[in-house]
């Protein structure tokens, strides 16, 4: 079929046309704040410009590890970041489950009901859920009342100031949170199962779960497969919001993740200088973890994902 | 099969768009956090507005917008109601108020960055000490000379506080106009009660039978009587006999800075690892005797016996409020935590929160703010029209602008009396309560929505109106005590035998008056800084922890791993810091005795 013809010089450069607001975009969003890192390395304080700020070389990095009461603490705030982190990846099965138990319910209106009322949440912030927390578990909250009425407690007791299963507890409000929300592409996933699949199955006489660990589970795997990459990616972005507003003095040693640490240190202290050295050093262990992952995907897989 | 292919170079195309815009959402949370994004929060209309003749003051045909940098303003915004009506019609000025209160502190570092922060500037002293030398501010030294009414202040006030900071002002030149400026004297305390004192309510007191309060066990013992006759409020909500919060909490917290003061260990402000009492010992917080300890120790007491409301980690000011205002918490401390509570009707009936003095108390209190109040008034070094924001500043700090500042409006708010001196008229009283409607030709709105949203001034209202002999304060006229003379006043009165809480403890020699001190105390490192943060979030953290410790065991344990702990934080350099401060201070109030 004649059509139009292309040096290959032309069609490079339209092809690269097509790229290039994505290049810069990129430059602009994720490699020139790149620039900002030279603050790690001068004693920057506003109002003072940093071309006047003093160069201090490593200091900062320095002062993080200066002594071992100092080491401790940037310890149990990596800690608290994996353990979170952690757990999330442990159970990001559950949206998948979820999911498959969702589309199993025949009652349309029920389950559209059960799909609508898992996902709202997502969409409420977190400073609205903390004052949902309060008023729920507060000791003159909701759940306080209904312990004194059945008798079960006399005393209120104090959920949000608790300092025992912290990583727990935040891990079931952001599964309270997310778990609607992330089951949806499953669902769509599901949906896009072969309808000859099943029938097949049935055939064969397969019972209902009989089908689901046969036909659902495997078509649903790749997809699991990607979204696990992707939380692997973001491992060390647990956030701050959602342990910003949980934070008490009580929970502090447990619910301090990175990037609540970093927000603490910068706005606390208005200590600019400190917060970009600890977020580079982010920067280091998620290239660090992001390789390590490739190289577990090229060995139990034979190729990698970059 | 050609239309098949672009299909699918279109989904490649779209593939690859999203994985970029996902690398750059992921890589974009590298190390930006020094970046300051704020040179465009400038103020668009920079253009230098060259005024009229100075001589003949300045012209005002054209409006002018000035933009208000301000520490201590609860509103962002324009100026409006009654206020901003007379501004406008008197100088056609309108505000533009900007308040790191509500916008957060940020707004101050990265307005500070980009090199402009505003017109005018309502700013802490130790801001201005970094921004003089970053050329931020405007010397204004013949401005103010050349003013009507602040020139009066500049020898005994403005003089000797720019003067201070010697280290950014060689010179002596005057850029910082403080704030709140009383004019009685550096030695004198006006106000009727202390910043901090035991407070609680009256008929409570009262109900137990008004038992003598000789130490904390004593006051421990009364809140529990109390707590348990009065368990809840009479519509039916739980009464906590002390209620603590955390948004507060700065250096230390704050709960137990305030009532250490009743001992007579205060922190002075910019510091966070000392207390100092009247006779200038400096203790350190961590010292095993220290005041912040004992307070500490009390609170834990109070606790385990179960006066100390659940809620407090957790909770913050405005749901304390909420408590106040339902009369729930038996122990207040702050002089205007009786205001949620106390009105003149209650009052009539006796009931209200009022100061119950404890036997071993001695309390220490800063006076009058005779320097100023910790922040001040400047005119940033690129503002439109100086001398226009000079003109308004002076007016500020005229009768008429005092008047309307901290009273409202003659006829409105209040009247002149036979003898030639104010009293508040009926709307008067409850015009800032109730938010009255004010009258078109004033502006219309409620009364306290258009109040100054500037909400500091540099000469206060402990100063004497010329026209009445009395302070501007309503609260201090001869009508508004006489009006003020309730039953629970006069039942306080002969109960204590005395006119009210400071006569008593000046009588009963139960309080140090020391200078109030307003001056540079220096600005901190950047390594200072952050090792004073983390110090700080360490101190506080513990505190909370061993005021809800399961026993005393756990209460000394945590008490021994906070003081060998903040050694490795780095305390000996930032005790080091706040100890020059703080003889800074006793130095300061020495010779202020000196001189009296």
């Amino acid at each position: 079929m004649p059509g139009p013809k292309y040096s290959t010089g032309s069609r490079s450069v339209s092809k690269f046309l097509y790229i290039l607001p994505f290049m810069i975009l990129l430059a602009v969003f994720a490699y020139y704040p790149l620039y900002g890192w030279v603050y790690a390395f001068f004693d920057y304080m506003p109002p003072i410009p940093l071309s006047e700020s003093p160069f201090v070389g490593f200091k900062w990095f320095h002062s993080l590890v200066e002594n071992q009461v100092k080491i401790d603490q940037l310890l149990q705030v990596v800690k608290n970041t994996f353990g979170i982190s952690g757990l999330g990846i442990l159970f990001s099965w559950l949206p998948m489950i979820f999911a498959i138990f969702l589309t199993e319910i025949k009652a349309v209106r029920f389950r559209k009901f059960i799909q609508t009322v898992t996902t709202l949440p997502n969409f409420i912030s977190w400073v609205l859920v903390y004052s949902l927390a309060f008023t729920m578990f507060s000791s003159e909250g909701i759940v306080n009342g209904f312990l004194h009425q059945i008798g079960l407690a006399d005393s209120p007791i104090l959920f949000l100031q608790s300092s025992e299963h912290v990583w727990i507890t935040q891990w079931v409000w952001v599964t309270w949170k997310t778990l609607g929300w992330s089951a949806i592409l499953y669902i769509a996933a599901i949906m896009g199962i072969d309808e000859s699949l099943y029938e097949a199955a049935y055939v064969d006489g397969a019972t209902r779960m009989q089908v689901i660990r046969h036909v659902v589970l495997p078509s649903m795997l790749p997809t699991y497969f990607v979204l696990l990459m992707l939380q692997i990616a973001s491992f060390l972005n647990n956030g701050l919001e959602q342990y910003f507003v949980f934070q008490n003095a009580f929970n502090k040693e447990s619910i301090q993740v990175l990037d609540l640490y970093v927000y603490n240190l910068a706005m606390g202290g208005g200590s600019y200088s400190v917060s970009v050295a600890i977020s580079m050093l982010k920067s280091l262990i998620s290239v660090v973890l992001l390789f390590s992952v490739n190289g577990l995907s090229k060995l139990l897989r034979g190729e990698g994902i970059v | 099969m050609s239309k098949k292919n672009k299909l699918h170079s279109k989904t490649v195309f779209a593939l690859a768009a999203c994985m970029l815009l996902g690398t750059t959402a992921l890589s974009g949370c590298g190390g930006n956090s020094g970046n300051s994004g704020a040179a465009n929060a400038t103020d668009s209309a920079n253009q230098a507005n060259q005024s009229a003749d100075p001589g003949n003051g300045p012209d005002h045909s054209k409006p002018l917008t000035i933009t208000v940098f301000n520490n201590a303003a609860n509103y962002q915004g324009e100026q409006t109601g009654w206020y901003g009506k007379l501004i406008k019609d008197k100088f056609n000025i309108t505000l533009n108020i900007l308040s790191p209160q509500v916008a957060g502190d940020q707004l101050y570092k990265t307005r500070s960055a980009a090199g402009d922060l505003g017109d005018l500037l309502i700013i802490d002293n130790s801001q201005l000490e970094e921004l003089i030398p970053a050329g931020l501010i405007m010397d204004i030294t013949d401005k103010v000379k050349n003013t009507e009414y602040l020139s009066k202040y500049v020898d005994q006030h403005f003089q000797p506080f720019n003067a201070a900071f010697d280290k950014v002002n060689p010179d002596g030149k005057i850029y910082g106009l403080p704030t709140f400026v009383a004019d009685t004297s550096p030695t004198t305390f006006s106000e009727e009660i202390p910043y901090s004192s035991p407070l609680m309510p009256w008929d409570y007191y009262k109900g137990i039978g008004s038992p003598k309060l000789n130490n904390l066990t004593d006051l421990l013992d009364a809140l529990q009587l109390m707590h348990e006759k009065y368990p809840a409020t009479t519509d039916g909500k739980p009464i906590s006999p002390i209620t603590l919060w955390k948004d507060w909490d700065n250096g230390s917290m704050e709960n137990v800075r305030w009532l250490s003061n009743w001992y007579g260990y205060e922190q002075p402000d910019g510091t966070s690892t000392i207390q100092l009492n009247a006779k200038g010992d400096i203790v350190p917080l961590i010292d095993d005797n220290s005041m912040y300890k004992k307070i500490l120790q009390f609170y834990f007491d109070a606790n385990q016996r179960g006066l100390v409301d659940p809620d407090s980690p957790t909770q913050d000011w405005n749901k304390v409020s909420e408590k106040l205002t339902n009369k729930q918490v038996l122990l207040l401390w702050y002089s205007w935590q009786r205001g949620f509570y106390n009105t003149p009707q209650r009052g009539a009936q006796g009931d209200g929160n009022v100061a119950i003095p404890i036997g071993d108390t001695h309390i220490i209190q800063n006076s009058d703010a005779y320097f100023g109040n910790g922040r001040v008034f400047a005119i940033g070094s690129k503002a439109k029209d100086p001398d226009r924001i000079m003109e308004f500043m002076d007016w500020m700090s005229s009768p008429e602008g005092l008047r309307y500042y901290t009273n409202g409006m003659e006829g409105f708010n209040y009247e002149k009396t036979a003898d030639g001196k104010f009293k508040l008229t009926e709307v008067g009283q409850t015009a800032f309560q109730d938010n009255t409607p004010v009258p078109d030709e004033y502006g219309g709105g409620g009364y306290q929505d258009g109040q100054s949203k500037i909400n500091s001034m540099i000469i206060g209202d402990f100063a004497v109106d010329p026209d009445t002999g009395e302070f501007y304060n309503k609260d201090y006229w001869n009508a508004t005590i006489e009006a003020n003379k309730t039953t629970l006043t006069t039942e306080w009165q002969s109960m204590f035998k005395a006119t009210n809480p400071t006569d008593y403890y000046q009588k009963n020699n139960m309080i140090d008056i020391v200078p109030n001190i307003n001056t540079s105390l220096g600005t901190d490192s950047s390594d200072i800084k952050n090792k004073r943060s983390q110090i700080s979030d360490y101190v506080k953290d513990t505190s909370w922890k061993m005021i809800f410790a399961k026993n005393q065991a756990e209460f000394d344990q945590l008490w021994t791993k906070l003081k060998s702990d903040v050694n490795g934080l780095g305390w000996t350099d930032v005790f080091a810091a706040d100890t020059v401060k703080a003889e800074k201070i006793v130095k300061l109030r020495a010779e202020a005795m000196a001189n009296k």
